[in-house]
Parts: structure tokens; sequence; C-alpha cells
């Protein structure tokens, strides 16, 4: 059995009890207590003066500050917003290069093809495989299509706000392009191949994997009937749902002239260097 | 006397110079302050008890002020700054209500 424990009840509350007993600097009293005189020196007059000033001067100084809206929090955002413009710099100059080195890709197949008529069917084959898988870009006539998201539902936390595009609404855009009979379709200018994933990363909308931010433009390159058959087809329709239930805005519009920009970075998996002849 | 004219004299200096903190040391200005508005209260206390010694304010103020910036500071090298300026602000919190209860009591004997 253990002995009753006689300790001061509220112990646990010593801390705060001490912090409130000595809240005025213990010094004081030591200092009364040793018979310090106070005010003896010009210096020490100075000194508490000093103090005095220094203490209204870091008051205003905090206070100037706070009323300037957080310059920390302001440079933080600048400093961001830099290195944002910085590496959407640097990948602008990567892309040009990138559709440098794919145009001399070109320029050098067409010089290694412009043989014989075999030569020229192949690569004939091989510019029309491409506008097909996306590697080069296509124009021609076509629809545009504009999703846009409607006005901000009440929050709730439970489930996504229905009133922005999601991903599953632009896969049914792109879908029904495609079924429509779309050559080339293109999501803000990203380029839809076999092997574009459209999906949703938080509340972004990703197209290849790069976030896109509404509205979404969707450009359809296609035959003449693709704006008729789309608007006939059942995408259409569950749109037209999209914008009634959630006001989704929606916005078919038939193009004369459209470009579909190309893809550019297809890797080929499973081809191999052939035999030089 | 000499209170009034270097409040005046600070609070002049502080709107005319506009300070501006260096970058590096502007999260410790908030703690500063508190710190320094800790040593006035406990000041003021003192001189309401007839006690006041400005040779202890000024050391504890200076004292105040550099030991809270420097735990705030250790406290930023090891990750946990933010939990520390808590820490530092509620104590100094405590202590300057504990501070104005006193002298509430002083001058109104309430």
């Amino acid at each position: 059995m253990t002995a009753p424990n006689r300790t001061d009840p509220d112990a646990s509350l010593s801390l705060l009890r001490r912090l409130a007993d000595d809240a005025m600097d213990p010094g004081y009293q030591e200092a009364t207590d040793r018979g310090d005189q106070r005010g003896a020196d010009w210096r020490h007059s100075v000194a508490f003066g000093t103090v005095i000033a220094l203490t209204a001067a870091l008051v205003v100084a905090a206070l100037l500050q706070v009323r300037a809206g957080a310059p920390g929090e302001g440079r933080t955002r600048a400093e961001l917003t830099e290195r944002v413009l910085e590496t959407t710099s640097s990948v602008e100059a990567i892309d040009a290069r990138l559709d440098g080195l794919i145009s001399e890709v070109d320029l050098l197949r067409q010089t290694a093809l412009d043989g014989s008529g075999s030569d020229r069917a192949l690569a004939d084959e091989v510019s029309a495989l491409e506008a097909e898988v996306g590697v080069t870009a296509v124009e021609g006539q076509g629809v545009e299509v504009v999703l846009d998201d409607g006005p901000p539902a009440p929050v709730d936390q439970s489930s996504p706000d229905l009133s922005r595009v999601l991903d599953t609404d632009v896969q049914l855009v792109v879908n029904g392009l495609f079924a429509a009979g779309a050559e080339a379709v293109a999501v803000n200018g990203q380029r839809i191949t076999a092997l574009s994933p459209i999906r949703s990363a938080g509340e972004a909308v990703l197209v290849g994997f790069r976030p896109l931010t509404p509205p979404y433009t969707i450009t359809a390159v296609g035959p003449e009937d693709l704006a008729s058959d789309f608007e006939a087809g059942p995408a259409r329709a569950e749109l037209e749902q999209l914008e009634s239930a959630y006001g989704i805005e929606v916005d078919v519009v038939p193009e004369e002239n459209l470009s579909v920009p190309g893809r550019g970075d297809l890797q080929l998996r499973y081809a191999t260097k052939g035999e030089s002849p | 006397m000499i209170a009034l004219l270097a409040l005046v004299v600070g609070v002049v200096l502080g709107l005319v110079l506009q300070p501006t903190i260096p970058a590096a040391l502007q999260p410790y200005l908030p703690i500063a302050v508190v710190a320094a508005l800790d040593a006035v209260f406990g000041a003021s206390r003192a001189l309401l008890d007839g006690i006041f010694n400005d040779r202890v304010f000024v050391i504890s103020f200076i004292g105040n002020v550099f030991v809270a910036a420097l735990v705030v500071f250790l406290g930023d090298q090891l990750g946990v700054g933010a939990q520390l300026s808590t820490g530092v602000v509620v104590v100094f919190s405590i202590r300057i209500f504990a501070n104005a209860a006193a002298i509430r009591r002083h001058l109104f004997h309430a």
C-alpha cells in the first residue's frame, strides 16, 4: 500500500502559479532589499530612456509591419511566382528545342525516303500514321467545345463540388468527339493520344499529366458532319444534363479552320532499330 | 519625465524612420515586442510598489528580449519554432496579465 499523497493538491499547477507570482521581476525586490540607490547615476537615466524609446520604436515597427500586410508573405509569394515563371520559361525553351528536333527528324526521314516510289509511299504512310496517333499537328475544319465551371455550389465537404468541371466531364466530351468521328482532339492545347490519361488530381484536371485550368477548350478536327454528329450523340445529351443540373457551361461551336497541335514526345516502345540496307 | 520624453521620441523615431526589419529577423519581432511589453508591465508594477530600479529594468528588458528571441531562434533551428513561439507568448501573456492585475489593484484598489 502506498502512502497517501501529502503534496499540494494543485501541485501540477505550480508552474502556472509561479509564473503569476513571479510576474514582476524578483530583481526589483532584491535590489530594494540590497538597498540599491535608484536613479543615482545619469547613465542609468540614459539607459532607462533608451530602453523606453526602444520599446516604443519596436512596437511602432511591429505595428507598421503588420499594417503593411505582412511583407514576408508577399515576398514568399513573389519568390514562388518568380520560380514558376522561371520553370515555365525553361519548359518552353525545352519544348521549342523538341519542336526543332522533331522537324529535324522529319527532314532527315524525308531525305532518307526520297528515292523510289515505294519509299514515297512509305513516307506518306508514316505521315498519315503520325497525324493519326498524334505526333504531328492536324489542321482542318472541326468543332470546338468549351466547358466551364458553373456557379459554385454550397460547400459540402463530403462530396466533390459538382459544379466544377470534373475529369469525367472532359472524358465525356473527348470520347463523344471521337465517337462522332474526330481525327484529332486536344484539350487546352494538349493533344489526346492513345496514351493520354484524363484524370483529376485534387481539384485540377490533368490531361497527359499536365494540370489544366478552366475553361477547358476541347478542339477536334474531323469530317464535315463532326459537329452535327456530336450534337446528335449521347455525349451531348449527357452534357445537357450537366448543364441543367450543375450549371456547367457548355459551348459547342463548329469551326472552319482549326489546328490541333501534335504531341511530339511519343516514345517508340516496341520498335527497334532495323538493319541498315 | 524621462519615460514620457523617451516614449514620444521612440514613437516619432519609429514613425519617421519606418525601420524595415531584415527578413531574417522578422519572425522574432513580435516575440521581442511581447517580451518588451512584459518588461514594461513589470516595471510599471514595481514603480507602483515603490521598488522600481532602473538598472533592474534595463537588464530585465534586454535579457527578456534577447532570451525570447534566442529561444525562438533555437526552436526554428530545431524545427519547433512555431510551438516555442506559442510557449513564449503564453508565458509572457500570463505575466503581463498578472502584472496588469496587480497594477489595477494598486490604482483602483479593486
